[in-house]
């Protein structure tokens, strides 16, 4: 293969329209390629840079509203899980308050837990009674809300992805990315491991605002290699989830932040992820 | 009203993406809120004929010809777009983005000039952009939205993708972050 093939199979690789069959041809010209090599990730960085600079228009919430009456259809409740987490907070502050606990009592923090704990088990059974998607999506909202709710977000709590990052090892069998986000307004808070079906996986937490964005990282490789996919955006329950796959591992960001805020950390997010070539394997 | 809150379900995850690609287009929010609408109630009418498929890519499809209705009234006349200006790529290489991505991080002066790039570009060009880096739409939906051949769809990209990083070429790394 030359280098100008290459170039456009780069091109496809980088749109996720490169045929498995394809791939590994590529794979070996990259190793051989010092220059292509260079192209191919300067490529995948400049593509999720440009993808986080470009506006996503949004309609305006006057828009959204005449349209949610223009429209036929029945309106939508509002999202359980937020409205759940304030009450626990009221509630937990408003019992502390009745048993005449101070600020500085010792009590206090296992009223709340205890507290917590119920409207977790009543918070729980109303999200998978009335649950009609996939368990994936249910498992790390309850993660994500139990994580908040019970103040247990990090267990490694640092800004400094150099910290981060290395506390992983021995701990999970993949390493994921800890991307550096302060310059774009998403600091990193710190990580812990969670357990979603069973399985261990990475939780990165991050900030934006008031707003707390998790990120679950587990390992997947189901798929034929395909780089640079497509994610996969959605809402449930007022959060927004995006999914996508980097290097044989999977990342879900959940936040009650908006779709395009999300969207932005992800590329953001992406575009600071060490790229990962196709597999030569 | 079953069908009703199925085409609710189905058109409610879409609305903001449809409203993307109307206000690209466009170039303002009312026309746009207009264009989206419309879409919206035709799409609605003509759900039954919807057989599955994806549906972001057949709504797109609805939302796209109602805006070219749109522009081709306010100009009062079609936009006369010459193909074989268009579609003639001299370079047989497909390009990807040319540039150095740590101009468009935090540079407010990089963000404002490539987003000013995108809106003058051609519309054929300005759509095929859209839809893939913005809207994330394959290759087949994009041939099928814009009815033109995936081989033609990929040059346009290729193309668009050259505009787009020339834009960016006069910028100097060493300007101060805004």
């Amino acid at each position: 293969m030359d280098c100008n093939e290459a170039t456009s199979l780069i091109t496809l690789y980088i749109d996720a329209e490169l045929d498995a069959k394809r791939e590994p041809a590529l794979s070996a010209h990259l190793r051989v390629c010092p220059a292509c090599s260079v192209a191919f990730s300067r490529a995948g960085s400049a593509r999720d840079a440009l993808r986080a600079a470009l506006t996503r228009h949004r309609p305006s919430v006057n828009f959204q509203e005449r349209l949610a009456q223009a429209l036929p259809g029945p309106e939508e409740k509002s999202s359980l899980p937020g409205s759940a987490i304030r009450i626990r907070k009221s509630v937990a502050n408003a019992v502390a308050q009745w048993l005449g606990l101070g600020r500085r009592s010792g009590l206090r923090p296992l009223v709340s837990l205890f507290v917590a704990c119920l409207l977790t088990a009543a918070l729980t059974y109303a999200l998978t009674v009335s649950w009609n998607r996939p368990p994936e999506d249910a498992a790390i909202v309850t993660a994500h809300v139990r994580a908040i709710g019970e103040g247990r977000l990090t267990l490694v709590s640092s800004s400094d992805r150099h910290t981060v990052k290395p506390w992983f090892a021995g701990k999970l069998d993949f390493a994921p990315q800890v991307g550096d986000l302060s310059d774009d307004a998403f600091p990193l808070a710190g990580g812990r491991i969670e357990t979603l079906h069973s399985q261990q996986v990475a939780a990165l937490v991050y900030r934006r605002r008031q707003h707390i964005i998790q990120v679950f990282v587990w390992p997947d490789d189901s798929h034929p290699k395909r780089g640079f996919e497509r994610s996969f955006e959605r809402t449930t329950r007022g959060f927004s989830l995006v999914t996508w796959r980097h290097g044989g591992l999977a990342y879900t960001a959940i936040s009650d932040l908006n779709p395009p805020e999300l969207a932005l950390f992800r590329d953001h997010f992406r575009a600071k992820s060490v790229p990962s070539g196709p597999r030569s394997e | 009203m079953t069908d009703a809150r199925r085409f609710k379900e189905f058109a409610s995850p879409n609305v903001d993406a449809a409203y993307n690609l109307a206000r690209w287009l466009l170039g303002n929010d009312g026309d746009a809120e207009d264009v989206v609408q419309d879409a919206l109630l035709r799409a609605y009418r003509s759900f039954d004929g919807y057989r599955g498929g994806v549906a972001r890519a057949w709504l797109f499809k609805i939302v796209r010809n109602v805006a070219y209705t749109a522009l081709a009234k306010r100009r009062g006349e079609r936009e006369v777009v010459r193909l074989d200006d268009l579609d003639c790529d001299t370079d047989p290489n497909m390009a990807v983005f040319e540039l150095n991505p740590e101009i468009l991080y935090g540079r407010s002066d990089a963000i404002r000039r490539i987003n000013g790039a995108l809106e003058r570009l051609p519309l054929p060009y300005r759509e095929v952009i859209v839809l893939r880096e913005l809207e994330d739409c394959g290759y087949k939906d994009i041939s099928m939205i814009l009815d033109i051949p995936i081989g033609t769809v990929m040059s346009r990209l290729s193309r668009a993708r050259r505009m787009l990083s020339a834009a960016l070429r006069d910028l100097r790394e060493s300007a101060p972050r805004a």
